[in-house]
């Protein structure tokens, strides 16, 4: 209950604080929308094939894992420097 | 040392990375590749030829006859037809000169939706072909054959070899222009009548041709787009004579008789027949009739009269028939009819066993001619009225279900008959009316859970009940012991009374100990029925101590009950009781040691007995500790407001702490979710584009990982100005799932394999970094 009333409270605000504001930005033009559009929905084409190749389980896992890979280095360098600031395990 | 345990660090959690990447992916592929091999038949009512419907008067061919010809079963599959092509407005076209050549990688497909009949499942066995062959008639639902007759070979429109399952939809145009034949071709016959029963297709509906396409065509110079059909074209010659059919007469009823004849074989062609009938001296005469069946029924009651069949039979093939054969007659002779027998007398008894018919017999009159037959009239006044009006029967006694209240009527008539000619019925009839009253119907249920054994049920019903003990076979008569109830055990009683004499029943229930019996006995006014029945006397007794008959008890056998006062404390039960409770049934409670609540655990409202008192009946406190009652009644019954003891164990409360605990600091999604959307839409709403890339974030992972449909095709964008198809792997799938699955298998396995191995080399790297 406590974090939800916090968390509410800032959703709250900042919806408060947006919709104040003296101005509404114009939206992205359509053909930029289009372009963005024709991105996801290929993606979501290409998915949905390799779902049914692979079966959906698998491919979720499958991009789990590559994802990891693509950022394996960066990942390890976080948990390293996590780890290096426990003191009792004396990683140095 | 700290290189160490970084490495079994990231040993761990490798490991569990791919225990979990493991058995992420086990299971999917394997599943599909086991039924890669499933070869059963997929339904139990496979499609076949349409021949049926507005459009059954299409004439047929011998070559198809065997197959489409009346939903006939397959025998033979020797195809002899031939295949063309046409366009679907065009007269006709010449397919010819690719059948010779053999031409396969055609597909059929419907022109729309597909329709909701004629589909079907059939296990192919190795070496099965199919052939489709559409029918194209003219406006008189005939072939014009003579253009194209034996101009062309037998087709393999589409041929499927070795096992799998293959579906098969038939169409047919509604003008019945066009008819769509598929033909499953075997070199075994047995496999199709084991897999391929024929089956009559729904009445057709919109608009649902074919369309054929090819794939391949690279036959000669001429290349066939989409939109052909096939034509089936049949053979011109005509069938021979049949052998001549023989005609005989058989009673068929007291006043009709049937002359029938064995059917005529035709080398070539359909058998069909034509018969004359004549009465003579009447002098009546039929005319040749033409018939399709090998059976006629005509009505010969009058006596003295000579009834006359001629029958002939010719083969017919595409319209040309054989010369019609010699004819073949019999007749027969009316005899005078009986004289009218004597009147009937009915009388009535009942079912003995089950008690719910009663049974209507008559002595058979005395027929002077042939013998007596009888027309009957069953009548009910109540509560809708029946009338079944005259119902004919040979037999001298009818069966009715006579369990409803009302007045039962049966009226006989009695004739004789001779089986062609009969006498009229007799005048004089006789009735019998039966009043029966609603049996009485107890649901009168135990729930028994008394620490030891049971040694003395028994059960007493009076006057003589029928009664039927749920636990053991039916019973009759006053007493039936019980011994060596399980506990918990749980009895049901039914009990009728149908004397109709007695409107009292006593139901009495002994338990308990030998030499210490408990009793519960009750008397029911059951002067209709138990719906409305009124304890007339309650004389319960619990451990040989009489229950106050002044109190009205109440039965609570809600089938929660027992289940809720196992539970351990504390346990709040309440339950308004928005519904009356019916006090003529009594309610006894107990601990499951002393055989009833005792006093000390309940307040006022169980009285010393520890029977449950109607005069406080929806509020009952008692310690949930103690509370072990024993329920029995009607499950209408509603259990009365229950308040336990509140005394919380150590163990209930750390469960409610940790319940107040999760809901003080564990925020759910679902109470942050609608400001979570109303941010979002504001969000998107005030910001414009910069808003943009969080929309695309969100449809980027929405595309990638938010879904999981899967699709067999690849479709572009809208950008492209349509729904183009990239590419296709639902056919692939379809036409070679074997291949499929194992490609899929091999694709899973390859794509495991480098992951997995990409992980080992980062992680020895980083081993070896450290």
């Amino acid at each position: 209950m406590i974090f939800t009333v916090i968390i509410n409270a800032i959703l709250i605000f900042l919806s408060g604080v947006i919709s104040l504001l003296p101005f509404t930005i114009p939206a992205m033009p359509s053909v930029i929308m289009s372009g963005l559009s024709f991105i996801t929905d290929n993606l979501a084409s290409v998915a949905s094939l390799l779902r049914y190749i692979y079966t959906p389980v698998f491919f979720t896992a499958l991009v789990v894992v590559a994802v990891g890979l693509i950022f394996f280095d960066s990942i390890y360098g976080v948990i390293y420097w996590v780890l290096r600031k426990i003191p009792f395990i004396d990683i140095h | 040392m700290a290189r160490n345990k970084l490495i079994k660090v990231f040993s761990l959690t490798f490991v569990g990375l791919f225990l979990v990447f493991a058995l992420s992916f086990i299971q999917s592929p394997l599943a599909s590749a086991s039924s890669v091999y499933d070869t059963t038949l997929r339904s139990s009512s496979p499609s076949t030829v349409y021949n049926g419907g507005a459009c059954s008067a299409i004439d047929m061919t011998t070559n198809f006859a065997s197959y489409i010809n009346n939903n006939a079963s397959y025998t033979t599959v020797t195809p002899k037809s031939y295949f063309v092509g046409t366009t679907q407005s065009a007269a006709r076209a010449d397919f010819s000169h690719m059948i010779d050549n053999h031409a396969n990688g055609w597909t059929i497909s419907q022109r729309s939706a597909p329709p909701t009949f004629g589909q079907g499942d059939y296990s192919f066995h190795s070496g099965d072909k199919v052939v489709y062959v559409n029918f194209n008639l003219d406006s008189s639902n005939h072939l014009d054959f003579a253009t194209y007759a034996g101009a062309y070979k037998f087709a393999y429109l589409h041929a499927t070899a070795g096992s799998g399952t293959y579906t098969v939809t038939l169409v047919q145009h509604t003008d019945c222009s066009v008819r769509v034949a598929v033909i499953i071709l075997t070199s075994n016959a047995a496999n199709l009548s084991d897999q391929w029963s024929n089956q009559l297709l729904a009445d057709p509906i919109a608009d649902l041709g074919w369309d054929i396409t090819q794939s391949i065509i690279n036959v000669g110079t001429v290349n066939y787009p989409a939109g052909y059909e096939g034509v089936y074209i049949p053979s011109t010659s005509s069938p021979d004579v049949p052998s001549v059919p023989s005609v005989l007469n058989t009673p068929y009823s007291a006043t009709q008789t049937k002359w029938d004849w064995a059917d005529s074989t035709c080398t070539t062609g359909t058998a069909n027949y034509q018969y004359k009938y004549t009465i003579s001296p009447a002098g009546y005469d039929s005319g040749w009739v033409g018939t399709s069946t090998s059976e006629v029924t005509f009505t010969t009651s009058t006596p003295e009269q000579n009834y006359n069949v001629i029958v002939q039979a010719r083969c017919t093939l595409n319209g040309n028939s054989s010369a019609w054969t010699a004819s073949s007659s019999d007749s027969i002779y009316g005899s005078p009819a009986p004289d009218s027998p004597d009147s009937v007398s009915t009388t009535i008894s009942h079912d003995d066993y089950t008690n719910t018919n009663t049974i209507w017999t008559w002595v058979p009159p005395t027929c002077s001619t042939g013998t007596p037959d009888y027309l009957y009239r069953y009548t009910i006044d109540y509560p809708n009225g029946y009338n079944s009006g005259w119902i004919e029967t040979s037999s001298n006694f009818v069966d009715f279900t006579t369990t409803t209240t009302g007045s039962y009527n049966v009226v006989v008539q009695a004739r004789c008959t001779d089986g062609v000619s009969s006498s009229e019925y007799a005048s004089a009839s006789t009735d019998n009316v039966f009043n029966y009253t609603e049996p009485l119907q107890i649901d009168y249920r135990m729930n028994f859970n008394l620490t030891g054994t049971i040694s003395n049920f028994t059960a007493s019903i009076l006057p003589s009940k029928i009664c039927e003990f749920g636990i053991t076979d039916n019973c009759k008569g006053n007493a039936t012991d019980l011994a060596d109830i399980p506990e918990p055990s749980f009895v049901t009683w039914f009990l009728r009374d149908d004397s109709l004499v007695e409107n009292e029943l006593e139901l009495t229930t002994d338990f308990g100990l030998a030499d210490n019996p408990s009793s519960i006995c009750n008397y029911f006014d059951v002067t209709n029925n138990f719906n409305t029945a009124t304890m007339l006397e309650f004389c319960s007794k619990l451990n040989g101590v009489n229950l106050d008959p002044s109190h009205h008890y109440s039965l609570y056998a809600y089938p929660q009950l027992y289940g809720i006062f196992q539970t351990v404390n504390p346990f709040i039960y309440s339950q308004a009781p928005t519904y009356n409770i019916q006090r003529y049934y009594n309610g006894l409670g107990f601990d499951g040691k002393s055989g009833y609540f005792n006093k000390s655990t309940v307040n006022n409202s169980i009285d010393e007995n520890g029977v449950y008192n109607d005069s406080d009946p929806f509020n009952l406190s008692v310690d949930c500790a103690d509370l072990y009652p024993i329920t029995w009644g009607s499950l209408d019954n509603v259990i009365p407001l229950v308040t336990c003891s509140v005394t919380e164990t150590v163990k209930n409360i750390f469960i409610k702490l940790s319940d107040f605990i999760t809901w003080l600091f564990v925020p759910s999604w679902s109470s942050i979710s609608p400001q979570m959307d109303s941010l979002s839409n504001t969000f998107t709403t005030k910001l414009g584009f910069i808003a943009t890339p969080v929309t695309f974030i969100t449809n980027f992972y929405n595309s990638l990982l938010g879904s999981s449909a899967s699709s067999c095709s690849i479709t572009f964008g809208s950008i492209l100005g349509g729904s183009a198809v990239a590419y296709n792997f639902c056919q692939f799938e379809t036409s070679l799932p074997t291949l499929f699955a194992f490609a899929q298998v091999v694709l899973i396995g390859v794509t495991s394999f480098v992951l997995i191995f990409a992980l080992y080399r980062k992680f020895i790297d980083i081993v070896r970094s450290e």
